[in-house]
């Protein structure tokens, strides 16, 4: 490994010196077009002793050896006053930071002092299986990034370096209800060596001038949403955990209906190769999408998670390119329910399996009141390539027990003052949004076509905002997906969605109340029902499966005062 | 990241060789820079304006970091023998792909469909990176998807019928022929194919996806020919870039919408 990082920063010197002296002689006069340099070295020759991950990680593998590790809490570098110049950031910091104002000039509700973060990111290592380092490019250099816990009402500044030394990059905080200039936009970039101050208000929208508690998120994340290599930064490791609290959700775990902290655990799962050098095994050109062998939990392969008896509340992520995955228990008892993706559910809902595409989250609470002294976490999902899950959407090819990618390590005595959660117990009051609240409807088909993928046969274009909603107004979009075989995970950023029908039936259990990632199986068709407030746009939605992400299969939702519009020329952008 | 790696070396030696190198290269490359904001690649980038108001350091060379991965992602690229249109043989790696960019097309001759417009595009495309990289930093590659219709000979046919000259002052373009197994091979390490067998068979379905890179940085990507002109152009120039200015030199300016100005404070 280190002979290796030696060799490669030779040849990068060398490569380097080697450019310099073509350009010399090229600034003199017409040079002779050499065909086949014999001097160049095969590279295949210099990496021979190299295996790649492409067939499985050429690695041992221990399983359940390592803890499973909690990211973090993020630190705020300073509450209440301006730590840094907001004019020295090269990317700017969004309008609403000052004028603290959403659409038609309502003012933001506001309910704690501004609190200002710095967050770097830049590459480094990480130990994620037991004896190896693998490279990764990581929020703060860490693999996953950082955890930051906020609370509704309370502006949160983050200014982001960008020190990776050439990719230019986008964070986009994933549910957030966010302004365009800090919504990570695929080309409002933070370039190499430079800032951008991120603004996120973390407000609900208002409706009928008051705030919108049923749509306060819970469970966000963060990562990276840079055009064309958000599959690849997402390998190397930009993600992590984005927790907003609100009072009703303090209230809930204050009167131990939920599990507090530090029985509250966030989650990530990721599927990953691995190089025998142990680097990641990634390739930008595998369009379908990559599918990794080693589970990684929070950054560890195969991990053990220790618990005492009784209830924990994990806020699962799936935070794979293009796996989809479904979790079960071992002792075949059901998850309780606690909400999806951002949202929590009206009531408690007993759930056997959690379906998640990439990006969902399943919020749940476990109880080991009961526990066996050994539990595991299976994925039970069959999913051989890139296209997706074998099976349609309601007809999964499953297997049961699945794969074990987390070992419960089930201790002692039940604990006395376990949560009270169970199935059924009232949670976050949701009135469901009317179908004749709609008064637009727009359909979208997803497609793969000429080795990429489209949306209304279109490619993503940066330039077009493809749909303009009136600002405060609620659309129903029907979500197509036409092509053989394929699954998209359909994510709309600036508001969550409502599922109202799916393949015509009534959505999965756990996806009943809002979402902020639709999954689409082979030819499904769903109607969903969303609202457009506060902030105008331009906002993007797309496939999660991050390489048809890449490849094109993205349009731009533009909310706007003169809308409903479609087709119309981007004229608001924040470089 | 670079003191990092200096640390975990074992032989401090390479280190200076290294370093006696980088030096050398750098002050090279530093002394034949014109003065920032000029070209020096012969022109002014065409279609695009403005200055480098969001780059800090816009000659900030990508070469001399290191990569993050040991591997690389031509290490795992079919090495076949090609045989180009002057009938001579290339090594794909070793001879076209090896240190530098490269732009990648499948397409075959008798295509009435996606292959002329995807060429056109290429073209344009030439035509402004050309500008941009020094000839010998950049290769276009066609290669038949019918090598049993395609010989060397219809293939500089096809290049004169297309208008595809060679100047040797201009990135080099080639287009190029093998066996077809080989080619088939070579194909599916690009990425350049579809899960269904009956959609891959259906060559039109793989002559409007570009494949691009640079070996030196280890940067690659595939975008569709037919998407919009200027974004395919930047995003070629951000994966196939050796330095700062060839990724995101130019970069475009605000817009703000009038009503939406910075007013209230
Ligand atoms: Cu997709």
């Amino acid at each position: 490994m280190r002979k290796m990082l030696s060799r490669r920063s030779l040849i990068a010197t060398g490569a380097g010196a080697a450019i310099s002296l073509g350009g010399l002689a090229a600034a003199g006069r017409k040079r002779k077009r050499a065909k086949g340099n014999g001097k160049k070295k095969n590279r295949r020759q210099r990496n021979r002793d190299i295996q790649f991950g492409d067939e499985g990680t050429p690695l041992a593998v221990g399983r359940f050896v390592q803890p499973l590790p909690v990211p973090p809490t993020k630190k705020p570098v300073s509450v209440g006053s301006t730590p840094f110049d907001l004019n020295a950031s090269e990317h700017g910091i969004a309008p609403e930071y000052f004028t603290r104002r959403g659409q038609d000039n309502v003012p933001l509700p506001v309910h704690f002092p501004d609190k200002f973060y710095q967050l770097e990111i830049r590459q480094g290592f990480a130990e994620i299986i037991p004896g190896v380092q693998t490279p990764i490019v990581g929020y703060d250099g860490l693999y996953p990034g950082p955890t930051f816990k906020t609370r509704l009402g309370e502006p949160t500044i983050v200014r982001t370096q960008n020190r990776h030394p050439h990719f230019p990059l986008s964070t986009h905080l994933h549910g957030g209800h966010t302004p365009a200039h800090s919504d990570g936009f695929p080309n409002f970039y933070i370039l190499p060596g430079n800032t951008r101050d991120y603004f996120y208000p973390n407000c609900v929208p208002l409706r009928d001038g008051a705030e919108d508690f049923s749509t306060s998120p819970s469970t966000l994340w963060y990562h990276d949403h840079a055009m064309d290599i958000a599959a690849e930064t997402n390998i190397l490791g930009l993600s992590g955990f984005y927790l907003v609290y609100d009072q009703l959700e303090l209230d809930l775990i204050a009167r131990n209906v939920l599990p507090q902290e530090p029985l509250d655990i966030p989650v990530v799962i990721q599927d990953r190769s691995f190089n025998s050098d142990g680097s990641f095994f990634f390739d930008p050109l595998d369009h379908n999408g990559s599918l990794g062998d080693i589970y990684v939990l929070n950054g560890k392969a195969f991990p053990t998670c220790k618990v005492r008896r009784g209830k924990y509340r994990f806020r699962f992520l799936n935070g794979c390119n293009a796996r989809h995955l479904e979790l079960r228990l071992s002792t075949s008892q059901p998850f309780i329910g606690v909400g999806t993706d951002g949202h929590m559910y009206d009531r408690a809902t007993l759930r056997d399996t959690l379906l998640m595409s990439p990006a969902k989250r399943a919020d749940v609470v476990i109880d080991f009141s009961d526990a066996p002294d050994e539990v595991y976490l299976e994925n039970i999902l069959i999913q051989e390539d890139g296209r997706g899950p074998k099976g349609k959407l309601f007809d999964r090819d499953v297997e049961v027990p699945g794969e074990k990618i987390m070992k419960f390590v089930v201790e002692g005595r039940e604990n006395r003052r376990s949560a009270t959660i169970e199935g059924g117990t009232p949670l976050r009051p949701f009135t469901p949004i009317n179908p004749s609240e709609a008064t637009v409807t727009r359909q979208f088909d997803f497609e793969r076509r000429k080795g990429a993928w489209q949306i209304n046969h279109q490619f993503f274009n940066e330039n077009v905002a493809n749909a303009c909603p009136r600002l405060g107004s609620t659309e129903k979009w029907v979500l197509k997906n036409g092509s053989g075989g394929w699954w998209h995970p359909i994510h709309i950023h600036l508001e969550s969605h409502q599922i109202q029908s799916i393949d015509g039936r009534r959505p999965l259990v756990g996806e009943r109340c809002l979402v902020d990632t639709t999954m689409l199986g082979p030819n499904s068709e769903a109607e969903i029902l969303i609202r457009f407030r506060t902030f105008e746009g331009p906002f993007v939605f797309h496939c999660h499966t991050l390489e048809h992400e890449d490849m094109r299969m993205m349009f731009v939702v533009d909310p706007r005062r003169d809308g409903p519009l479609k087709n119309q020329k981007l004229d608001r952008t924040f470089f | 990241m670079e003191t990092r790696l200096l640390l975990r070396k074992k032989s401090l030696w390479v280190t200076f060789v290294c370093g006696a190198a980088l030096a050398l290269g750098m002050l090279i490359w530093i002394t034949r820079q014109p003065s920032q904001g000029h070209s020096d690649a012969g022109g002014d980038y065409p279609e695009q304006s403005g200055d480098y108001h969001a780059l800090k350091n816009p000659r900030m060379s990508f070469v001399t970091y290191p990569t993050e991965m040991n591997t690389r992602v031509s290490d795992r690229f079919e090495e076949i023998i090609l045989m180009d249109q002057d009938g001579d043989s290339r090594a794909f790696y070793r001879d076209l792909v090896a240190d530098r960019s490269t732009c990648i097309v499948f397409f075959y001759t008798r295509c009435t469909g996606s292959c002329p417009t995807t060429l056109q595009t290429i073209k344009q495309l030439k035509k402004h990176l050309d500008l941009i990289f020094q000839e010998d930093e950049l290769k276009f590659i066609a290669l038949t998807l019918e090598p049993e219709v395609d010989t060397p000979e219809q293939l500089r046919q096809y290049m004169q019928d297309s208008g595809i000259v060679d100047d040797p002052e201009l990135s080099e373009w080639i287009f190029a022929t093998a066996d077809f197994e080989a080619l088939e091979r070579l194909r599916f390490s690009l990425g350049v194919y579809d899960l269904d067998p009956e959609i891959d068979a259906d060559k039109t379905e793989h002559a409007s996806l570009l494949t691009f890179g640079n070996d030196r940085t280890d940067r690659w990507a595939a975008l569709p020919a037919d998407m919009d002109f200027q974004q395919l152009l930047s995003a070629m120039r951000k994966v196939m870039g050796n330095d700062s200015r060839q990724a995101f030199g130019d970069f475009p300016k605000n817009k703000v919408r009038s009503e939406v100005a910075l007013s209230s404070k």
